[in-house]
């Protein structure tokens, strides 16, 4: 790898400007999820100047959460056709414009309308745009980069949750929210650092050779290549959504509750907030422990997500009875142990898509999975909300999610070869067939089917798949040129 | 011989005060100087106090005599904020009291300088209103402006004893937040129109670069040019591809 003269342009380059994006990746996170996590502190605020019940008011961040999931697939369909940086930028504004109309608000609809919708809006479109970015700038180091990316989230929750408390102490909610949004607004400077790869046309170009531009037919046969919606119909993908979402459901438990069931067991405000913090450094340690671990190739990528989710799961449910004993060591420990945990998975579970779906379709593949997830994030938190509310503490939700997290590591092991050592065939595009000689043969003909990504360059552990993945770039007035999987 | 006694804040104007001995004792008469003390029980007696404070029981039997200090307390205060609530000119702000047990009954007050003024609700309806929660006593007020700025004083009433707790209310206006937004506003803009500057200089720099060796001969295909600006620019002058 190197700056050979017959390297195809477009090959991941697993470094340079990619730690750059790294860093955008870094801020995004830190602006969207870390904000997210710290909305809490607005919610003592929101309870008792709309006089609504906490319920109520933390459907602002369900809303939320659930937009930005529900509207990903529209964010990679719009970087498949335009690219990821103006859609980042548009994102940008988005996210800061609701926070912004959000100061301004006179009842909780109008909360639910700003910072659910428009604000789940613009980081629908900025979050899946960004990762995939990540993703095709790294091969080899990919979760590493994400791993490190994602750093971001348990950095800021950690700056954040101090910083929220004193603009709220100074500016009320509505000043603070005002600022928020202005805040924001950085994820718009992010977004321009994003340099892209290859051509944003070029998905277009293999289908406006043949299909008429402005014919209804041509939208919908766009829509469909830009969302790969020929992904829900193959069962890997389907297998690792269904795992995806009972992950989802139970992930977000103990990020909302953990505070509340601390005071709720008996101890103070401050500790129970340390505790949240020592969660949060954990989950810091974890991302970046399993990138660089993950990237070493001694294990699988599947196995070691099982066993990440597996000993989440283990902590989540421990985390009930070690703590009602009263010992405040013991409820730190295993909060210690569930963050560490739980951020070792967060950066695996993006890293294992491309193995699963292919880097060509990894960006449509994002944006449903997200899209799928978010099923289990809106049952999963208000259900345990629900629990806690019949049964008086928050066992029965910790359980559930514990519950949840280790009948989604039993649905990953139905993943095709999970038990072999040797990583499976990778999913193929319809109509691609099995060999590679007729695939290159067929590839001349058959050019709206292939879309022209980036070409899987090879991690050691995930060369072996893609060799039958030869992706040729067409390329207008130069004949077929073969693109080499990069080592 | 031992007494030990749970205490309690009280809010009436009774207090029950369960003596517990040692088990070598048997019924243990109580000289207190507090009146009527009725006995409810083994070990148990039933006293009336006026005020707050410390109240000394001697207890004797035929060996020997303990002299026990209570402290008769009234209940505080929850969740008492002692930063001031922030309020916006022109909107409305909620102020809370809470406390346990339930009171008879609340009554809020505004501190001008050494006095007192009641709050009063029937009189300035468009202002303030007051709404009872149990536990809770919710003070709204409305149409705020500078002069509602300062201290409020929540009273719950007790048989006992009245229990005071301080809200502060700041006023400001929107101009406050305003300042660091635009502060914040101005460091975006500049921060992308840098960006935007760096790529348009590298692009253009590694663009001449090209022009220059193309005059020299090398292979490049047309296609190549419009397809530089959007290539990474680190990796601009390696990544020609070459006619195979």
């Amino acid at each position: 790898m190197g700056r050979a003269p017959s390297r195809d342009p477009t090959a991941a380059p697993d470094g340079g400007w990619g730690w750059v994006v790294v860093g955008a990746l870094f801020l995004v996170s830190a602006l969207v999820f870390g904000l997210i996590r710290s909305l809490g502190i607005f919610f003592v605020e929101f309870m008792q100047y709309f006089g609504r019940s906490a319920q109520a008011v933390s459907w602002i961040t369900s809303i939320g959460v659930a937009v930005q999931q529900l509207m990903s697939p529209l964010g990679t369909a719009l970087c498949n056709a335009y690219g990821a940086r103006p859609v980042v930028m548009v994102g940008g504004l988005l996210s800061g414009l609701g926070l912004i109309l959000a100061s301004q608000a006179t009842s909780l609809t109008h909360l639910y309308l700003t910072m659910g919708f428009i604000s789940g809006l613009g980081w629908a479109l900025v979050f899946t745009p960004v990762v995939a970015s990540v993703m095709q700038y790294f091969s080899q180091k990919r979760s590493l980069a994400m791993g490190l990316g994602f750093t971001g989230v348990g950095i800021s929750s950690f700056v954040f949750s101090p910083l929220f408390q004193l603009l709220v102490e100074v500016y009320a909610w509505r000043g603070a929210l005002l600022i928020l949004g202005a805040l924001s607004f950085n994820i718009m400077a992010c977004g321009a650092l994003i340099r892209p790869l290859r051509s944003p046309k070029t998905k277009t170009q293999t289908l406006t050779d043949k299909v008429d531009e402005t014919s209804c037919s041509s939208v919908c046969s766009r829509a469909y290549t830009y969302l790969e919606l020929s992904l829900l119909f193959q069962k890997p993908f389907i297998i690792y959504a269904v795992a995806i979402t009972l992950f989802n459901a139970g992930y977000f438990v103990p990020h909302v509750y953990l505070v509340a069931h601390s005071q709720h067991v008996g101890f103070s405000e401050y500790q129970a907030a340390f505790t949240m913090s020592a969660a949060g450094v954990a989950d810091l340690a974890g991302r970046v422990v399993a990138g660089l671990t993950s990237d070493l190739g001694r294990m699988r990528l599947p196995h070691i997500l099982s066993v990440w989710t597996g000993f989440t799961s283990l902590f989540m449910l421990l985390l009930s009875p070690c703590s009602s004993g009263g010992s405040y060591t013991s409820l730190l420990l295993v909060s210690l142990a569930y963050g560490f945990c739980a951020g070792a998975m967060a950066p695996l579970i993006f890293s294992l898509v491309p193995e699963i779906v292919g880097m060509q379709r990894m960006l449509g593949a994002l944006g449903l999975l997200q899209l799928i997830e978010s099923v289990g994030g809106l049952l999963g938190t208000p259900l345990s909300g629900w629990l806690k509310d019949q049964t008086g503490s928050y066992l029965g939700s910790f359980l559930l999610a514990g519950g949840c997290l280790l009948l989604g590591t039993l649905v990953l092991a139905g993943l095709p070869n999970f038990f072999s050592c040797n990583p499976p065939a990778s999913l193929k595009c319809p109509k691609q067939n099995q060999s590679p000689e007729s695939e290159l043969l067929n590839h001349t003909v058959s050019m709206p089917n292939v879309s022209s990504d980036i070409p899987m360059s090879g991690a050691k552990s995930l060369s072996v798949p893609y060799l039958k993945d030869h992706d040729v770039q067409p390329s207008p007035g130069l004949g077929l040129s073969l693109e080499n999987t990069s080592v | 011989m031992r007494i030990s006694s749970a205490c309690e804040p009280t809010v009436d104007k009774q207090v029950t005060l369960v003596a517990r001995v040692s088990s070598a004792c048997s019924y243990i008469p109580c000289i207190c100087k507090l009146p009527a003390a009725t006995p409810c029980g083994r070990s148990c007696h039933r006293f009336f106090v006026e005020h707050l404070g410390n109240y000394s029981c001697v207890f004797y039997n035929a060996t020997g005599r303990v002299v026990k200090t209570f402290i008769v307390t009234g209940p505080a205060m929850k969740e008492l904020r002692s930063k001031p609530i922030v309020g916006y000119a022109g909107d409305s702000t909620v102020l809370t009291c809470k406390i346990y047990p339930a009171p008879l009954s609340w009554l809020w007050y505004k501190v001008n300088g050494s006095e007192k003024e009641v709050v009063n609700t029937t009189v300035q309806s468009a202002h303030y209103k007051v709404m009872v929660k149990d536990e809770e006593v919710l003070l709204v007020v409305m149409s705020l402006t500078e002069e509602d700025s300062g201290s409020y004083l929540c009273v719950a009433h007790y048989p006992i004893s009245p229990v005071e707790g301080v809200v502060h209310l700041k006023i400001i206006t929107f101009m406050e937040p305003l300042k660091p937004f635009l502060v914040i506003l101005t460091e975006v803009l500049l921060l992308v129109s840098l960006i935007a500057v760096c790529e348009l200089r590298g692009r253009r720099s590694t663009a001449q670069a090209d022009m220059a060796t193309s005059e020299n001969g090398m292979h490049v295909t047309e296609v190549e040019k419009p397809k530089l600006e959007e290539r990474n620019g680190t990796e601009e002058t390696a990544t020609r591809q070459r006619k195979v």
